[in-house]
């Protein structure tokens, strides 16, 4: 008995130090990641907290401790909720139609027989790595009422005197319509890549058992590409709910507050960095930033409820 | 072939260095002479202090130091070294400038150095907030200022006055415009000195006016002529715009100069805040909301947003009549450089107003409190500001003067427009702004909610008027 406990002992004094030593090992490796964690992402958190609890001015003096008075104010304050209203309309014009259509392209695009398939996948592309600037610029002359591409090509279906980005009814969805464009390239190639996931054998067993071309992408295609779907859902929704570039490009006046006309096109982001920055009101606009963040954080958590499901192949 | 010294060679170089050295050790170092050249080019500056951003590209001339070394007075040379941080926002030729004068300025004073940053205009309201809030050592002890801005530093305890051994209270307010330092001023001493000036003048398309039958030299007789000049440039039909009178798109310079014309030139100067209420007074005049109901009609029948909106509208020969800062004489220069126009004074209220009116904005050059030196940084300030650096600024950016002296010196007068915009400079008043970006939306709205939503006039301007006074509110000091 007591050889028996010696040997548990120095069996186990001796994983005792090789464990230490891996752990040691591990912190060491660790620390720097933890260092920069702490210091650039969860300190700034907190410190962005902390001033959103206060009136805090980009112009330096006393910064009164206001408690949750910026967030009462941000939720009594109209243009506010306008703001969250603009970025949810945005989202969700933005992401179904854009999912769909580069869904339809990724199909296309996967056909074997697609004559020029490269030349078209590139084409697709080019948008995205398009600077957002150049794109909101070029399309700010292409909703030109009056002489733009956009309306003269809608002219020829009778379609006339859409104002676009000078009316509080069309400017958001001129918004849309570009962010539209510009991601179709991106998503596209990450439907070809879950397109490319599937098993051959499955749509060929679909084919022989007499599916048609609808059924087997029903039943077959559609639902293996459901971790992409989740994965293009969650991001894309969460790009849009940050939207800030073609908003702030496409909308703003002489030098003036973008935006406009009338804030219909006043989205989160920039109301953000319209109140903190250009109004100088850094505790309020920190404590918008912190309901942008929960407002984000809710609509993923949904997201995965609704869209994470397990697959049976059966 | 070497050189051998004899030795009457010898004494003389003996002699000379000895020389050499007892005149170094009085203080005197040699002078070669400040050789400079003019070069022009194309630069982009940000029309500063407006509370809207509006950046245009100008063609300048840049003086650039060729060779430069100066007298240094010898008791200068025993002083303790001095390090001066100073910031700015970027442009190309600002900041070209600026070294030039820190080159001359250590120059002059050997123990100062001057740590010159030029920031670009995104990151400098981050950086200088950062820079402040962290104090000592990470603070600018010299920096740029709108002059809307300088009440809230100085009432937050950031800055220091300038240094009445460098310049007095008196000397200021003789050497430069009143207006350009009016805002500057907190208890009876300034806080600043002024730099970047502009005013808001109407451009007219010669072309245009001339083509209707109107002269564009003949300045406007009052608003009511404004408005039917500009009706009658207006092209518009069947919902169709081919040319519209007058570009009203910059609204918050608008309002702004109509506002304050009113309460200038017919009210005597009133404040346009009740000190009391710390309100706006617009609401106390009838004849302010009808300036406002003025703007709307203007808006509505000879302007139309949706005509090539975002574009230059003046410069594509689309437009009668602009309202517009003298700088952008430089960017019409390049984007239109065969456009005829003509700069007036804006128009007067009525007929029989005695002087002209316009509002002008500038920027103003501070010394933190953190400084190591106050009177070495206001040296530096004032060294920038002075009659002769003036004279470099304005052809650089194209600003205006704020030297008195300057207003009527022939170099900026050199044509009819030149004329009209540096005479404006005599009549203007400081644009009165708080909050800046919310100041502006909110006039923008005022004239959206009304010309593109339909609202009724002076429900809108009841609203504008409540929500700027909510700003007023909220960029008012409170005790802590």
């Amino acid at each position: 008995m007591a050889t028996q406990t010696a040997v548990a002992v120095r069996a186990g004094r001796k994983w005792s130090t090789q464990r230490r030593r891996e752990v040691a090992w591990a912190y060491a490796f660790l620390t720097p990641a933890f260092f920069f964690l702490i210091v650039l992402l969860l300190f700034p958190i907190l410190f962005a907290f902390w001033i959103s609890l206060r009136d805090w001015s980009l112009i330096p003096r006393p910064y009164p401790f206001v408690g949750l008075g910026n967030y009462v104010e941000a939720f009594k304050d109209p243009l506010t909720i306008k703001s969250i209203k603009n970025t949810f309309i945005y989202t969700i014009g933005a992401v179904p139609v854009s999912m769909v259509i580069s869904l339809a392209l990724a199909l296309v695009m996967n056909l074997e027989t697609l004559p020029f398939r490269t030349l078209f996948r590139t084409a697709y592309f080019i948008p995205v790595i398009t600077s957002w600037v150049a794109v909101s610029f070029v399309w700010i002359w292409m909703f030109e009422p009056r002489w733009g591409l956009v309306n003269t090509f809608l002219a020829w279906f009778g379609i006339h005197g859409i104002k676009w980005l000078a009316s509080p009814k069309w400017a958001l969805p001129a918004v849309i319509i570009v962010s539209i464009w510009k991601g179709l390239g991106y998503n596209m190639v990450i439907f070809l890549a879950g397109l490319q996931t599937i098993p051959r054998e499955l749509l060929e067993a679909a084919k022989i058992d007499g599916a048609s071309r609808w059924q087997s992408f029903w039943s077959v295609t559609l639902p293996l590409l459901n971790p992409t779907i989740v994965f293009i859902t969650v991001t894309a929704v969460i790009g849009s709910l940050q939207v800030f570039t073609p908003a702030v490009i496409m909308t703003s006046g002489f030098g003036g507050e973008a935006g406009g006309p009338i804030n219909s096109t006043r989205v989160m982001v920039y109301h953000i960095y319209s109140m903190a920055f250009r109004a100088n009101r850094l505790g309020y606009g920190a404590a918008l930033a912190f309901i942008l963040f929960a407002i984000v954080l809710v609509v993923t958590i949904i997201q995965l409820r609704v869209t994470q499901r397990d697959i049976e192949y059966g | 072939m070497a050189k051998t010294w004899t030795r009457r060679a010898l004494l003389r170089f003996a002699g000379v260095a000895g020389g050499a050295a007892a005149l170094a050790a009085c203080g005197a170092t040699p002078t070669p002479q400040v050789v400079e050249k003019v070069v022009e080019k194309e630069v982009t500056k940000i029309v500063e202090g407006t509370p809207q951003v509006v950046k245009e590209t100008v063609v300048v001339q840049e003086t650039v130091v060729v060779e430069r070394t100066v007298e240094v007075p010898a008791a200068t040379q025993e002083l303790k070294p001095i390090k001066l941080t100073h910031w700015q926002h970027h442009s190309d030729a600002r900041a070209k400038t600026v070294e030039q004068f820190v080159a001359r300025f250590q120059d002059l004073h050997p123990n100062v150095t001057i740590d010159f940053q030029s920031i670009p205009w995104n990151d400098y309201w981050g950086k200088l907030a950062s820079g402040i809030a962290a104090g000592k050592g990470s603070a600018p002890d010299v920096f740029q200022i709108p002059m809307g801005l300088v009440g809230e530093y100085v009432l937050g305890g950031n800055l220091v006055p300038v240094s009445e051994q460098v310049i007095t209270t008196k000397d200021i307010e003789d050497t430069y415009l009143a207006w350009t330092i009016e805002r500057g001023k907190r208890e009876g001493k300034y806080y600043g000195l002024p730099l970047d000036v502009q005013t808001l003048l109407p451009f007219r398309n010669d072309a245009l006016f001339q083509e209707v039958g109107l002269d564009p030299k003949k300045p406007y007789a009052d608003m009511a002529d404004f408005y039917d000049q500009s009706l009658k440039l207006t092209k518009k039909a069947n919902g169709v715009t081919d040319q519209i009178g007058c570009d009203t798109s910059y609204y918050c310079a608008w309002l702004t100069v109509l506002f304050q014309q009113f309460l200038q030139r017919e009210k005597g100067g009133t404040p346009w805040i009740d000190p009391k209420t710390n309100k706006l007074v617009w609401n106390d005049y009838p004849e302010i909301f009808q300036d406002f109901e003025w703007f709307i009609k203007l808006s509505t029948d000879t302007d139309d947003d949706a005509f090539l909106k975002g574009q230059s509208r003046f410069a594509l020969g689309k437009v009668g009549a602009s309202l517009n800062h003298p700088v952008s004489r430089g960017s019409l220069k390049l984007q239109a450089p065969d456009l005829k126009y003509t700069i007036t004074p804006f128009p007067k209220r009525k007929s029989d107003q005695k002087e002209y009116y316009t509002a002008g904005s500038h920027w103003m050059w501070v010394v933190g409190k953190w400084a190591p030196d106050f009177e070495v940084a206001w040296q530096w300030v004032y060294f920038c500001t002075n009659k002769a650096a003036q004279l470099v600024w304005t052809d650089v950016g194209g600003d205006l003067p704020s030297h008195k002296e300057l207003v009527d010196d022939p170099k900026f007068r050199q044509d009819e427009n030149a004329v009209v915009c540096m005479d404006s400079l005599k009549y203007a008043s400081p644009w009165e702004w708080v909050g800046w970006a919310e100041w502006v939306k909110e006039m923008q709205d005022a004239r959206d909610r009304v010309v593109i939503g339909g609202d009724d006039t002076r429900k809108s301007f009841e609203t504008m008027i409540d929500n700027l006074n909510k700003v007023i509110e909220t960029h008012t000091p409170k005790q802590s």
